[in-house]
C-alpha cells in the first residue's frame, strides 16, 4: 500500500522533472531537474529491489555525470536563452505530430503486453544487493564487462587527444 | 546462471592481439624521442599496427572452418564473422597504408592515431563476432568512439571539429534509440542472445511493443551505414576527417555494420521479415536515389564521394530487401552472399579512389574539388589511369568488380520477384555513372590552370593503390573464389 | 508499524540533535585548539552572568551573531537556486548520518534498538551517494551568485570535490575486500575478530595504507585546509562570496557536519566503529586469561563512547593538520589527487585483492 504511493508520487515526478528539464530556458535550471528526475528513477529502483542499482544511479548518474553537465554550462557560461530556440514553426508542427504518433504507438503496445496487476512480486532474499550483481558481472557478463573497460579506456584518450594541449 | 562460463582462449585470440598492438601503440610516444611527431615514430606505428593486424588475421584465417561458441554464447565464432573479421582487417590495414602520410601532421601523435584505429578494428571484430546484442551494443559504441575522434582529429582543417561533432551528436542519438530498442527486446523476449530473440518473438503476445522495439534497434543500425532518411551526418564527417580516415569511414564502418544488420535480421527478426522486408524495400529506393541525387550537384570530391557511399549502401539495402526468408538452412541465399561479394569489392575501390586522392595530394597543392583536378590525367598518368578504373567499378562498369557486384545484388532481387526495384536500381546506377565519370572528363580533358607540382613518391600508398587495382579487377573477371567463400560464409547464419 | 516508526524518528532526531549540537561545540574547539597551537588564548569574550566558561558562550554569540546580520541578495535570475543552495549542501551532508552506526543494538523492553537511523545491505554506497549529492549546494551556490569570481570559485570546488570523490571511492575499496559488505553494522562487527587472539583486527590494521588515503582524500572532499582553496577563507575569492548572515553562516556549519561526517565515515571502516579492544557483548575477554564481567546496558554505553572518543580523536588530528599546513595550490591539489591518491589507491586494491586472493582469507 505504501508502495504504490510511493511507485505513483516518484513515477509523476519523474515524469514532471523531465517535462521540465526539456522546457526550461535556462541550462542550469534543466539539469538541476534532471538531477531531480535521476534521484526520481532510484526511487524506483529501490521499489523494484535493485538496490545497488539505485545506489549507483545516484552516485554515478545524479553524482557525476550531471556534476559534469553542470560544470561544462558553468564553464561555457550559459545564460537564460543563449541555447537557441527552435523557430521554424513547420518543424515544431511535425515534431508534435511525431510525438503523438509514438505516445499512441508506446500506450497501444503497453496495452496489448499482458495483465498488469499492482506491484513486482517480492524479490528473493539478496536479490538487487551489490554481491548478487557483482556475481552475475563477473561470471555470466564478464566478456562485456572486460569490453567496458576497452571502451572507456578508447573515450579517455579521446578526450585527451581532442582537447589536450598542441605539443609542438 | 551464475557459474562461470567455458572460455575457449584460442577463439579470443584476435581480439587479444588487436587490443596489445593498440595498447602498445599508446606508448610509442614514450618510446620516441621526438615525442610522436617525428618520422620515425609515424613510421614505426604504421608498421607496428600493420604487424599486429597482420597476426590478428592470421589467427582469424586459422580458424576459418570453426563454428562455435563461447563465453556462454556471447561470442560465436562460424565463417560468417570470420569473412568479415578478415574483410575488416583488410581494410583497416589499407588505411593505415593511407596514413602514414598524414598521421604525423595531426593534433594526435602518431601512436594515439594508429591506437585509435586499432581500437576501432577491434570494435568492429567484437560486434562481428557477436551472438549478444549487449555485446554487439559494446562493440558498435567502442568503434564509433574511436571514429568520432579520428574524424575531429585533423590539426590544419577547420571542418574537421564540425565534421566529429555533427557525427558525434547524431552517432549518440542514434545509440540512444538502439539501446532503448534493445531494452524493451529484453523486456518482451526475456534475453539478450540473438537467437533467443528469434524464439521469445511472439506477435501475439507481445504485440506492437515488440514492433516498436524491432524498428528502434533497426534505426540504431540504419544510422551506421548511413541510410536515408539517417544519413545527415554522413557528407559533413567524411568531408572534414582526414582523407585516410575517410577512407575508414567509408570501407570498415560501413562492413561491420553491414554484418551486424544481416546477422541481427537473420538470426533474430526472421520471424518478423514480412515487416521489414518492405521498409528495405523502401529505404533502398530511397537511399539509392537521393545518394545519387546528391553527389550529382557535389563540386568537393570527398563529399562527392560521400554521397556515393550513401548510394551505394542503397544498393546493399536492395539485397537486403531480397532477403528470402523461407531459404532457411537450406543451400543459401543468394542475395546475401551477394552483400558479402559487394563489401570486399566496394572496400578495394573506395580504398583505391580515396588513395589516389591522398597521393595526388601530396605536392602540397590542395586536389579536393573538381575543379582542382583539371588536367591531373595527363601530368600523373599511372594515377589518372588508376582513378579511372576506380571511377568506373564504382559506376559498375565492366570488366571492373563493381560491375559483378552490382549484378550479383540486382540479380538476387530479380529472382525474388522485385523486378521494379532492380529497374530502379539499374537507372540508379546509370546515373550514378555521371558524377563518376565526370571525375575522369576532369582529369583528362580539361587544362590546369597552373603548372602542376610533381608527387614525391610514396611506397605504402603506391602499395595500396597497386592492391586496390589488382584486387578490383581480379574480382571482376575471376570472381568465383570469392563467391564461394560468401556462399559458404552465409551457410552458418541459420 | 507505528512504533517501529515513532523508533525510527526518536532515534534520527538523537542523532541529528547530537550531531548538530556537536557541530556547535566544534566551532568553539577550533577556535581553542588553534590558539592552544598558535599560543593565544582564542576567544573568551562572551559571558553570561559574569561567567565566561572558557569562551563556550561564543557558540551561542556566533549564531546570535549570524542571524542579526542584515540578509543581502544580490540581483540575480536565479533566486530560487540562491536561497537553495546552502540547503542542499546541509541537507545531503545530513543525510548521509543515516546511515552511519553509532552503537550496536540494545534490546531494551523487548525492542531491538540501535542508534543507527537506517542499516541498508549497501550502507556504504549510501553515504558516498549523500557525499556526492552535497556538492551540489557549493556548485550551485557560487554559479547563482551572478558574480564571476563566486563562479570561478564554484568551478574550481567542483573539479576538486568530484577528483577527491574519486580516490575516496578507491582508497575505500581496500577494506571492502576484506569485510566483504557494504552493511555498515556488519563492517564494524567484523573488525572486532582478534588476530591469535590479542590483537583487535581494526580497519587500520589490516589497511594502513588505506587509512591514510581515506583521510587525506576525506578532508580534501570537505574542503579542510590545506585543501580550502574553493573557500579561500583569506586571500582569494570562493564560491560563498555572495551570501552573508544565516546562509553563509550554513555553508560554515556544513564546514564542520562534513568534518563530523569523514571522521564517522573514518572511524566506521578503519578504527572499529564503536569497538572497544577486547570488550566482547558480555564483558572484557583476553584470550581466556582475563575476563570482566559487564551488564549489557553498560557494554552498550561503553561502546557508545568508544565511537565518540574516537570521532572526536579524528577531528583533533584534522584540527591539527588544519592549522599547521599552508594551502596547497591549485594545480598541487589536482595532481596529488590524480597522480599521487588515485595510483596509490589502486595499488592498493591490487596488493589486497591478491593477499586475499592467495591467503584465502
Amino acid at each position: 500500500m505504501a508502495e504504490q504511493i510511493f511507485f505513483y508520487f516518484f513515477a509523476a515526478l519523474s515524469i514532471v522533472s523531465a517535462f521540465l528539464a526539456v522546457t526550461r530556458k535556462n541550462p542550469v535550471v534543466s539539469v538541476v531537474w534532471l538531477i531531480s528526475c535521476m534521484f526520481s528513477l532510484a526511487v524506483i529502483y529501490v521499489i523494484l529491489s535493485a538496490f545497488f542499482l539505485a545506489a549507483v544511479q545516484v552516485i554515478v548518474y545524479a553524482g557525476a555525470i550531471l556534476m559534469l553537465f553542470v560544470f561544462v554550462i558553468m564553464m561555457l557560461n550559459l545564460k537564460t536563452g543563449m541555447v537557441g530556440q527552435l523557430r521554424n514553426l513547420g518543424l515544431k508542427f511535425v515534431g508534435l505530430i511525431a510525438a503523438l504518433l509514438i505516445l499512441r504507438q508506446f500506450y497501444s503496445a503497453i496495452k496489448g503486453a499482458g495483465a498488469m496487476t499492482g506491484l513486482p512480486p517480492r524479490a528473493a532474499a539478496g536479490f538487487g544487493e551489490a554481491a548478487a550483481v557483482g556475481k552475475l558481472l563477473y561470471s555470466q557478463y564478464i566478456y562485456p564487462l572486460e569490453l567496458m573497460a576497452v571502451l572507456l579506456l578508447v573515450a579517455i584518450v579521446g578526450a585527451l587527444v581532442l582537447a589536450g594541449k598542441e605539443q609542438s | 546462471m551464475t557459474g562461470f562460463p567455458s572460455i575457449s582462449w584460442n577463439l579470443l585470440l584476435p581480439q587479444i592481439v588487436l587490443l596489445s598492438t593498440a595498447l602498445f601503440l599508446l606508448l610509442l610516444a614514450v618510446i620516441y624521442r621526438g615525442g610522436g611527431r617525428s618520422r620515425g615514430a609515424t613510421v614505426a606505428g604504421a608498421v607496428f599496427s600493420l604487424l599486429g593486424l597482420g597476426v590478428a588475421a592470421f589467427m582469424a584465417l586459422a580458424q576459418y572452418d570453426t563454428v562455435a561458441d563461447t563465453f556462454g554464447a556471447m561470442l560465436r565464432l562460424d565463417p560468417f564473422s570470420t569473412f568479415f573479421t578478415l574483410l575488416i582487417i583488410g581494410g583497416a590495414a589499407l588505411c593505415v597504408l593511407l596514413s602514414v602520410r598524414e598521421a604525423g601532421g595531426l593534433k594526435a601523435m602518431a601512436g594515439e592515431y594508429y591506437a585509435l584505429l586499432i581500437f576501432s578494428v577491434l570494435g568492429m571484430v567484437v560486434m562481428v563476432t557477436a551472438a549478444d546484442l549487449l555485446v554487439i551494443f559494446i562493440g558498435l559504441e567502442t568503434m564509433s568512439l574511436a571514429v568520432y575522434i579520428l574524424v575531429g582529429i585533423g590539426g590544419e582543417r577547420e571542418n574537421g571539429a564540425e565534421g566529429s561533432l555533427k557525427y558525434f551528436l547524431i552517432g549518440a542519438f542514434a545509440s540512444a534509440f538502439l539501446i532503448y530498442g534493445i531494452a524493451l527486446l529484453l523486456g518482451t523476449t526475456g534475453t539478450t542472445r540473438l537467437d533467443g530473440i528469434a524464439s521469445g518473438l511472439n506477435l501475439a503476445e507481445g504485440g506492437s511493443l515488440q514492433l516498436v522495439a524491432v524498428a528502434l534497434v533497426l534505426i540504431g543500425f540504419l544510422f551506421k551505414i548511413a541510410a536515408v532518411p539517417f544519413h545527415m551526418w554522413a557528407p559533413d564527417a567524411y568531408e572534414g576527417a582526414p582523407t585516410p580516415i575517410t577512407a575508414f569511414m567509408a570501407v570498415a564502418v560501413k562492413a561491420s555494420a553491414f554484418a551486424v544488420l544481416l546477422r541481427v535480421l537473420n538470426v533474430s527478426l526472421l520471424p518478423l521479415a514480412d515487416y521489414w522486408l518492405p521498409v528495405m524495400w523502401t529505404l533502398a529506393v530511397l537511399t539509392m536515389t537521393v545518394g545519387n541525387l546528391a553527389a550529382i550537384f557535389q563540386g568537393n570530391i570527398k563529399r562527392m564521394l560521400a554521397y556515393s557511399s550513401i548510394a551505394h549502401a542503397g544498393y546493399l539495402l536492395v539485397a537486403l530487401a531480397s532477403i528470402d526468408p523461407a531459404a532457411a538452412g537450406v543451400g543459401n541465399d543468394p542475395a546475401m552472399a551477394s552483400v558479402l561479394f559487394y563489401l570486399t569489392v566496394y572496400t578495394l575501390m573506395n580504398v583505391g579512389a580515396f588513395g589516389v586522392l591522398i597521393y595526388l595530394g601530396g605536392g602540397g597543392r590542395q586536389m579536393e574539388t573538381l575543379e582542382q583536378i583539371k588536367g591531373t590525367g595527363f601530368r600523373y598518368p599511372l594515377l589518372g589511369v588508376a582513378m579511372t578504373v576506380f571511377m568506373f567499378s564504382l559506376a559498375g562498369i565492366p570488366p571492373t568488380g563493381g560491375f559483378l557486384g552490382k549484378f550479383y545484388v540486382f540479380s538476387a532481387a530479380v529472382n525474388r520477384g522485385l523486378i521494379s526495384l532492380a529497374i530502379i536500381g539499374v537507372l540508379n546506377s546509370a546515373a550514378s555513372a555521371y558524377y563518376y565519370i565526370r571525375v575522369t572528363v576532369q582529369m583528362y580533358m580539361r587544362q590546369s590552370d597552373e603548372q602542376l607540382p610533381g608527387l614525391p613518391f610514396s611506397l605504402p600508398l603506391a602499395a595500396a593503390v597497386l592492391l586496390a587495382l589488382y584486387g578490383v579487377f581480379q574480382l571482376g573477371i575471376a570472381p568465383s573464389d570469392l563467391l564461394t567463400a560468401a556462399d559458404r560464409a552465409v551457410l552458418f547464419l541459420r | 508499524m507505528w512504533i517501529e516508526l515513532l523508533t525510527k524518528v526518536l532515534i534520527a532526531g538523537a542523532v541529528l540533535t547530537g550531531i548538530l549540537s556537536f557541530g556547535g561545540v566544534l566551532t568553539w574547539v577550533e577556535r581553542k585548539q588553534s590558539a592552544l597551537m598558535q599560543d593565544r588564548i582564542g576567544a573568551n569574550r562572551a559571558s553570561i552572568l559574569g561567567f565566561r566558561l572558557l569562551g563556550l558562550f561564543h557558540i551561542m554569540t556566533d549564531g546570535i551573531k549570524m542571524f542579526a546580520k542584515e540578509e543581502f541578495i544580490p540581483r540575480t535570475d536565479h533566486r530560487v537556486l540562491f536561497l537553495l543552495a546552502p540547503f542542499i549542501a546541509w541537507l545531503f551532508s545530513l543525510a548521509a548520518f543515516a546511515v552511519i552506526p553509532f552503537s550496536p543494538e540494545l534490546t531494551v523492553a523487548g525492542y531491538q534498538v540501535t542508534l543507527q537511523v537506517a542499516n541498508p545491505e549497501i550502507g556504504l554506497l549510501v553515504a558516498f551517494a549523500m557525499m556526492g549529492m552535497a556538492i551540489y549546494g557549493v556548485v550551485l551556490g557560487g554559479w547563482a551568485s551572478n558574480n564571476n569570481y563566486a563562479l570561478l570559485g564554484s568551478m574550481r570546488a567542483t573539479a576538486q570535490m568530484i577528483s577527491y570523490e574519486v580516490a575516496l571511492a578507491a582508497a575505500a575499496v581496500g577494506p571492502l575486500l576484506i569485510y566483504r559488505t557494504l552493511n555498515m553494522q556488519e563492517i564494524v562487527i567484523r573488525q572486532g575478530q582478534l588476530y591469535n587472539g590479542w590483537l583487535p583486527l581494526w580497519g587500520i590494521v589490516l589497511q594502513p595504507l588505506a587509512f591514510l588515503l581515506f583521510l587525506v582524500a576525506g578532508a580534501a572532499e570537505t574542503k579542510r585546509v590545506p585543501f580550502d582553496l574553493p573557500e579561500g577563507e583569506s586571500e582569494i575569492i570562493g564560491f560563498n562570496l555572495e551570501y552573508s548572515s544565516m546562509r553563509f553562516g550554513a555553508f560554515m556549519f556544513t564546514d564542520f557536519i562534513e568534518k563530523i561526517l569523514v571522521a564517522c565515515l573514518t572511524t566506521t571502516i578503519f578504527l572499529g566503529g564503536w569497538q572497544v579492544p577486547w570488550l566482547a557483548d558480555d564483558g572484557f575477554r583476553l584470550g581466556g586469561a582475563l575476563a570482566l564481567e559487564l551488564g549489557p546496558m553498560v557494554v552498550w554505553l561503553l561502546r557508545l563512547a568508544a565511537f565518540g572518543i574516537k570521532v572526536c580523536a579524528l577531528i583533533y588530528v584534522l584540527m591539527l593538520v588544519r592549522w599547521t599546513l599552508p594551502r596547497f595550490r591549485y594545480d598541487q591539489l589536482m595532481s596529488f589527487g590524480w597522480k599521487f591518491l588515485l595510483p596509490l589507491a589502486f595499488l592498493n586494491i591490487i596488493v589486497t585483492a591478491a593477499v586475499v586472493l592467495v591467503l584465502n582469507l
